[in-house]
């Protein structure tokens, strides 16, 4: 486990590959040779996650204290002594249950998730990818007083100390107990097969595709310039969309007959994307070849 | 084949695989028939050939990160095996890890020492002057221990056992958890707050000894006592161990000393726990009792007695069979290493040469030497 993350950790993003990300990935080599990446959750996302949580200790405590302070009352009334004090150790126990063991009951049971964790989609998972044991559920979750350093000792943890581990603990956003118990905390993204495309969106686009024609066989380079933007145009502001769009516009329209075709730059090169890969293979195969060998850039897609 | 054709032809196989990890991840033992275990292991690595190969295929990068994502949950649930084993050590973890956890960590010695020598101190100053007392404590809050000690007490019932079980349980487990959990800030807090308790303790409980309410201390704290103060020493000597890794990492990078010393401080840490949970019964029904003071007093040194067995004795026992079962091992390691050492060599000499004996072939293969160091 440890030299799994000190790979990880210590070379950075990625193997091989020389493009320096910028986002929350987190690599982890599989035994079967090959790398997988988990999204790490960032430090607004844990927050709120566990702001959540300890809303739900409070609000579960109020509750029981509520229908237990009734109990009481009413055998006391009763002159049932056993049963008023049976109330008030229930009470105790349920205030010391949901303060230490409620993250370690969720996170053991179900699956690393906390219901804060799970209203933002997050999940704990071992630094090595696989799932947590016990042994790291328990060190990460009796740390936790630490990380919500200082704090009302009953009520309000603050997480000072474990916000500023997470800010300062690299890019792996770990507090103290994940630190300690070798964990991280991930997105649960459930990426589909299909495209994300909205509605009427989805048909304009696979229309236009339908008038497109090309003759050249695409490079490389081409497919995973298109195949990025189509990934990742949604998460682009509209105008920096347009405009990396419109710079490859009269090569795009050129490459795949479509001069006189009536759509925005971003329609284009989506509809381009859909035509590369709605092409059957005859239709590929009587493509003509490349004119020139495909030159191999350090970096695909570099034109954006 | 197109990108598309490949796509085509491989979505069963992923859709399957998404289909078995669903009912996988409700509760994989329960609703799966043996050939889906075999049929998600052939689905597993079929799709890890597919992701590796998605670059090469040209494959969208939807459709990648959906591989990656299928391969990154089957993964988590193939290599999850150590998820398993846990419930059936639970006895071993007491007869065996427990104390001999305890016995070997230096820091609870440290901790217990810490706490114990400024708490007889403090104790005995604050038997012998009020002023010390007053400083420390302060008068207001000496004249409310006073009153809370000083009244009569009578019989507890049954309900009032129970809740007061329930109130120190939740008092006294936190003040531990709390004491191990600031530790791991440089291990400072930890034996801070061990300390602090112990002057503050020992100089309210030499205090009350002077005044009227010494009847009502004397047949309180005996019962519950050494069990509560040595958990919130060894609550500390867990903070100590995993701050001070960080401290001092002994050549580990501090991060990995770090994680290992949490790991190695757990035992101890359950220990404490678990020696509150029974202070904390005694304090709810012993404590408030009204038995003659002899009673309490045998219960009080019944405990020690038992603390000192199971840490002390039954602790140096587990470690030393811990210690044989190991060299025993060793042993065998090394002579299985030795003995596979002298057959590659056997083969390539002439009969008549004098064979390595084991002894020699260890010292002469500094790699296998290492190995059999890096076990022990």
């Amino acid at each position: 486990m440890n030299s799994v993350s000190h790979r990880t950790r210590s070379n950075g993003r990625s193997n091989g590959d020389a493009r320096p990300y910028l986002d929350t990935d987190f690599e982890i080599p599989a035994p079967e040779y090959i790398l997988f990446r988990y999204t790490l959750a960032g430090p607004l996302t844990r927050l709120f996650a566990v702001l959540i949580d300890h809303v739900l200790i409070l609000g579960l405590i109020m509750i029981s204290f509520l229908i237990l302070f009734v109990v009481a009352q009413i055998s006391a009334f009763a002159e049932l002594e056993t049963v008023s004090g049976l109330a008030t150790f229930v009470l105790f126990m349920v205030m010391f249950l949901l303060n230490w063991f409620y993250f370690l009951a969720f996170e053991w049971g179900n699956r690393g998730r906390t219901p804060g964790k799970m209203a933002l989609g997050i999940r704990v998972v071992s630094v090595d990818g696989t799932s947590l044991d016990l042994l790291q559920i328990l060190i990460r979750n009796l740390v936790r007083p630490a990380d919500m350093f200082p704090m009302n000792f009953v009520l309000f943890p603050t997480y000072v100390v474990g916000g500023a581990a997470v800010f300062f603990s690299g890019r792996s956003f770990r507090r103290l107990g994940d630190l300690a118990a070798g964990t991280i905390v991930v997105r649960e993204q459930r990426p589909t097969l299909e495209m994300e495309f909205r509605g009427s969106e989805a048909e304009r686009i696979a229309r236009l595709s339908g008038e497109m024609h090309m003759r050249v066989y695409p490079s490389a380079a081409l497919t995973q310039g298109l195949n990025d933007f189509a990934a990742g145009f949604h998460r682009l502001n509209p105008a920096r969309a347009l405009e990396i769009a419109s710079g490859v516009e009269p090569q795009i329209r050129a490459f795949f007959g479509a001069q006189t075709m009536e759509c925005t730059p971003v329609e284009l090169l989506l509809a381009a994307h859909h035509h590369l890969y709605s092409m059957s293979h005859d239709q590929l195969s009587n493509l003509a070849p490349l004119a020139q060998p495909e030159r191999v850039s350090g970096r695909p897609g570099g034109s954006f | 084949m197109t990108p598309a054709q490949f796509m085509s032809r491989r979505t069963p196989d992923w859709r399957a695989l998404e289909r078995l990890l669903e009912r996988m991840e409700v509760r994989a033992d329960r609703t799966l028939e043996p050939e889906d275990f075999l049929r998600f292991g052939r689905l597993y690595r079929a799709a890890c050939t597919d992701l590796s190969l998605s670059g090469a295929w040209r494959l969208p990068r939807h459709v990648q990160l959906y591989l990656e994502d299928l391969v990154s949950r089957s993964h988590s649930h193939l290599y999850a095996f150590h998820n398993r084993r846990r419930f059936s050590e639970i006895k071993n973890f007491f007869l065996d890890l427990i104390p001999r956890a305890v016995f070997l960590d230096r820091y609870v010695r440290i901790c217990v020492l810490a706490f114990y020598l400024p708490f007889f101190a403090s104790l005995y100053l604050g038997y012998q002057s009020r002023p010390f007392v007053i400083a420390l404590v302060g008068e207001a809050q000496m004249e409310t221990f006073q009153e809370m000690h000083s009244s009569e007490r009578e019989n507890p019932k049954p309900g009032e056992m129970i809740a007061g079980t329930g109130f120190y349980v939740w008092n006294n487990a936190s003040i531990a958890i709390l004491t191990f959990g600031v530790g791991i800030l440089g291990g400072v807090l930890s034996l801070t707050m061990v300390l602090f308790n112990a002057v503050y303790l020992g100089a309210i409980m030499g205090f009350l000894l002077t005044t009227p309410a010494a009847d009502n201390i004397l047949s309180w704290i005996p019962g519950h006592g050494p069990f509560e103060l040595t958990a919130i020493a060894f609550a500390g000597a867990a903070g100590l161990r995993v701050g001070f890794s960080f401290v001092a990492s002994g050549g580990r990078r501090r991060l990995r000393a770090l994680r290992e010393e949490a790991a190695a401080a757990v035992p101890v840490l359950v220990a404490s726990v678990a020696m509150l949970f029974v202070a904390a019964f005694l304090e709810a029904t012993l404590a408030p009792a009204n038995l003659p003071i002899l009673v309490k007093f045998g219960v009080g040194g019944a405990t020690i007695l038992l603390l000192v067995f199971y840490f002390g004795v039954y602790g140096a026992v587990c470690a030393r069979r811990h210690r044989l079962r190991l060299a025993a091992e060793t042993r065998a390691g090394r002579r299985a290493a030795a003995h596979s050492f002298d057959s590659r060599h056997a083969r390539g000499r002439d009969t008549g040469s004098p064979r390595l004996t084991g002894a020699d072939a260890k010292s002469s293969n500094p790699t296998q030497k290492g190995l059999s160091t890096g076990h022990s």
